[in-house]
């Protein structure tokens, strides 16, 4: 059973996103991890394996390479690669069918191997945790904008842990529904799903229009035609919207036994002269990157991590850590704001529906202390609105900063 | 700005920047400029230079004030491409008998009082170059109102026109015939279609205006939709409620090919600053010009109804905007929640 949804998502710039196959890893010459506050595990000198616990604890950091550990001080464990892709043989995995597991049993091996890191493993924890228990889980199988890794494709490629895990989490969660969102461009993934799942009505495909940006909210939005009120979550109101790729990380982790070690990602940007699409070790440092993939880098550029509209700009010491879905090489330029021309091209790319014109018009009025639109925290820093913008007024900055200065305020 | 000092993580931005949009705009009333020259001779050419001399000294005087008389800071801060869009349009919306001095005058005040003192640039009440127009009706109300014979060729080197010359080529134009003796064009509905009527120098070129809108919409500055609406309520109403002895549709036809009509549905519904920007809130819009300007022209016989229409919804525009504004998600109105909770 699939549904076809007409209405989409705004603004219509994330359409045909194209990208190659997916190179399955890449080798990087080291890796640095944070152990936070857990104790080590392991002494500088010593040969750790892939898939080793570092630290110690339920939900210890693991080693993605093999290799000796070079540095382990000031809360860093640095693991020098060599390159001989050894895996520990006392991975922690499932020793007996998952219908068997208790509820208990399955809540330990999903923290043990690092999902509940990601937010969609708090989320699902949070949920396991409550005694709300939701009818159905969504599973967001699109690429939240058009320069992100191209999940439905790996999901294309990889099927079988996507569809294990949604099997383990309906399970978990006690919900009698599972339903995957496709965006209308993925089609050999809905024709995959729909072989998969037949005329079942326990499953079901959304297809939603291929449109920038498909997050939980805008998502929630098109499945249902309803908003979801402010200050509240999809999952508060019933609707957990979980990624595919959190989903087969799951489904990895407990029939594999290897944790969540490796991030599937996107390296590219206009100032490299190819896009890739990597699987490559959670650690690896951002500088070595395009190196170990072969990607040229222009003079001038900056690597950016997140969306390409609201990243952050990375430093050499920054690494890819398992919410980087993509890195980018983009030009250092810098457009100096205008005045703004109120075209309203904002309001228009806004896909949260806000008027973003009234902050663009509010930069100057902070300066006398007028007050603050009051739907900025509806927010979701997407930069739709300082992408089409003529005058190059930082939206989002201006945004973030209201948003600072509201919390201030309420804290007094 | 503040915001200037704040790290920037995006690096990227459309390539739709102000000066696209006025480089835009600029392209797009070529073709109407050239086809005024066509019609009304190489004058065209002059009264062109005039107007960008005009707007564009208008410009930096302004900046030059603003800047504390530095004259190297003033000329950094004009706005080249913005000043040509609205000197050229102003004299686009010119006769082509007016004198030289005509498209100065009304391309610095176009400028120096209704964009920049009135709100600055962006932040006009008013558009510039249909209020400077406005402006010039109302101080030479007889030169605007005397239109020429197409193709009678004044010479465009002459500054001084004989008034022999003039008024041997004088004559009214389809919209005045139509308000003031509701009768139709001799050469009729083809012949103003094709552009080959008396009128101002930018308004005749129909052919001409609607491949601008064509240009406009694929560019992205415009979809047209007050535009639209407006000339089809205009032409709606005229049909309902004809008046003199013609068909209605012909009455109607007259009415949206003559005069301001199509260039107001081109170029002045498509500024943004002076229109709404929600698609609801531009429908309304162009309806409720179409309204006034049927209005202003057959109940209170105003020959320039429409550019008066068209300032005083430039006004109500903010309105309109607020009263159509979209709710942001997570947001439900108290309305719905108190029906949904019934």
């Amino acid at each position: 059973m699939a549904l076809n949804f007409s209405n989409g998502i705004k603004p219509n710039i994330g359409q045909n996103i194209a990208f190659g196959a997916v190179k399955n890893f890449f080798s990087p010459s080291q890796i640095r991890l944070e152990k936070g506050e857990a104790e080590y595990a392991v002494a500088e000198g010593e040969y750790v394996y892939i898939g080793q616990p570092l630290t110690k604890g339920v939900s210890p950091v693991f080693s993605g390479i093999s290799g000796n550990v070079s540095f382990a001080e000031n809360g860093d464990i640095v693991v020098t690669n060599d390159f001989k892709l050894r895996t520990t043989d006392r991975l922690v995995r499932a020793d007996k069918p998952l219908s068997e597991y208790t509820y208990e049993e399955l809540m330990q091996l999903i923290e043990y191997h690092g999902v509940r890191d990601t937010r969609d493993g708090r989320m699902l924890c949070e949920i396991l945790s409550s005694c709300h228990t939701p009818q159905r889980l969504i599973i967001n199988c699109t690429e939240t904008d058009f320069m992100s890794t191209p999940v439905a494709q790996y999901i294309t490629e990889n099927l079988t842990p996507l569809i294990g895990g949604a099997k383990i989490l309906s399970k978990l969660l006690g919900v009698n529904k599972l339903i995957f969102v496709c965006t209308e461009n993925s089609e050999e993934l809905i024709g995959l799903l729909k072989k998969t799942f037949g005329e079942s009505h326990a499953f079901v495909i959304a297809v939603i229009k291929a449109k920038y940006p498909i997050v939980p909210q805008t998502i929630y939005s098109v499945l249902y035609y309803k908003q979801i009120p402010r200050g509240k979550s999809c999952e508060e109101m019933g609707y957990p919207i979980i990624s595919a790729e959190s989903v087969m990380q799951t489904y990895t982790s407990l029939v594999t036994g290897i944790p969540q070690v490796y991030k599937l990602m996107s390296v590219c940007g206009e100032m490299a002269d190819k896009k890739m699409n990597l699987y490559i070790p959670i650690g690896t440092d951002i500088s070595e990157l395009f190196a170990i993939a072969g990607i040229k880098v222009k003079e001038g550029a900056v690597a950016v991590s997140g969306s390409v509209y609201s990243g952050e700009v990375l430093k050499n010491a920054a690494k890819v850590s398992c919410t980087t879905s993509q890195v980018m090489a983009l030009k250092a330029s810098y457009k100096k704001p205008e005045k703004c021309i109120r075209c309203g091209e904002c309001i228009n790319a806004c896909p949260m529906l806000l008027n973003v014109q009234k902050y663009a018009l509010s930069n100057e009025a902070h300066r006398s202390g007028r007050k603050y639109y009051k739907y900025s925290d509806i927010c979701i820093y997407c930069g739709c609105c300082e992408y089409v913008c003529p005058s190059n007024i930082p939206l989002t900055d201006i945004i973030r900063r209201e948003n600072a200065l509201r919390e201030e305020g309420s804290d007094k | 700005m503040k915001s200037e000092k704040l790290p920037r993580p995006p690096f990227r931005h459309s390539y739709k920047t102000s000066s696209y949009r006025s480089l835009c705009l600029l392209i797009a009333m070529l073709p109407v400029t050239l086809w005024g020259i066509y019609l009304f001779g190489a004058r065209v050419i002059t009264l062109m230079i005039f107007g960008l001399i005009g707007g564009i000294s208008a410009d930096i005087l302004i900046c030059f004030i603003l800047s504390r008389f530095d004259i190297k800071k003033a000329i950094r801060r004009t706005k080249l491409l913005d000043d040509c869009v609205i000197s050229l349009m102003v004299t686009l919306m010119l006769p082509a008998s007016v004198p030289f001095y005509l498209p100065i005058y009304c391309a610095f005040f176009a400028i120096f009082l209704f964009r920049e003192l009135v709100g600055s640039r962006g932040n006009n009440l008013l558009d510039p170059a249909f209020a400077g127009i406005m402006l010039t009706e109302l101080v030479f109300a007889g030169y605007m109102g005397s239109f020429v014979l197409p193709f009678s060729y004044h010479n465009s080197l002459s500054l001084i026109i004989g008034k022999d010359h003039i008024a041997a080529a004088e004559c009214m134009s389809p919209l005045q015939l139509l308000i003031k003796s509701n009768a139709l064009y001799e050469d009729g509905i083809p012949g103003m279609f094709l552009g080959i009527a008396p009128g101002k120098i930018g308004e005749v070129g129909i052919i001409m205006l609607i491949a601008a809108a064509v240009f406009l919409a694929v560019m992205g500055i415009s979809r047209h939709y007050a535009g639209m609406t407006y000339v089809a309520v205009l032409f709606a109403f005229c049909v309902i409620f004809p008046k003199g002895e013609s068909e209605s549709s012909f009455y109607a036809l007259a009415h949206i090919l003559s005069g301001s009509t199509i260039f107001i549905a081109v170029f002045g519904c498509s500024n943004p600053a002076t229109t709404p920007r929600t698609f609801k809130a531009q429908l309304v819009f162009g309806a409720l010009l179409a309204l006034m300007t049927y209005i202003l022209r057959s109940v209170f016989v105003t020959f320039d109804g429409a550019y008066l229409a068209l300032l005083l919804l430039n006004l109500m525009a903010p309105y309109i905007d607020e009263l159509f504004a979209g709710v942001p998600y997570g947001v439900i109105l108290k309305k719905r929640k108190g029906a949904a909770n019934e």
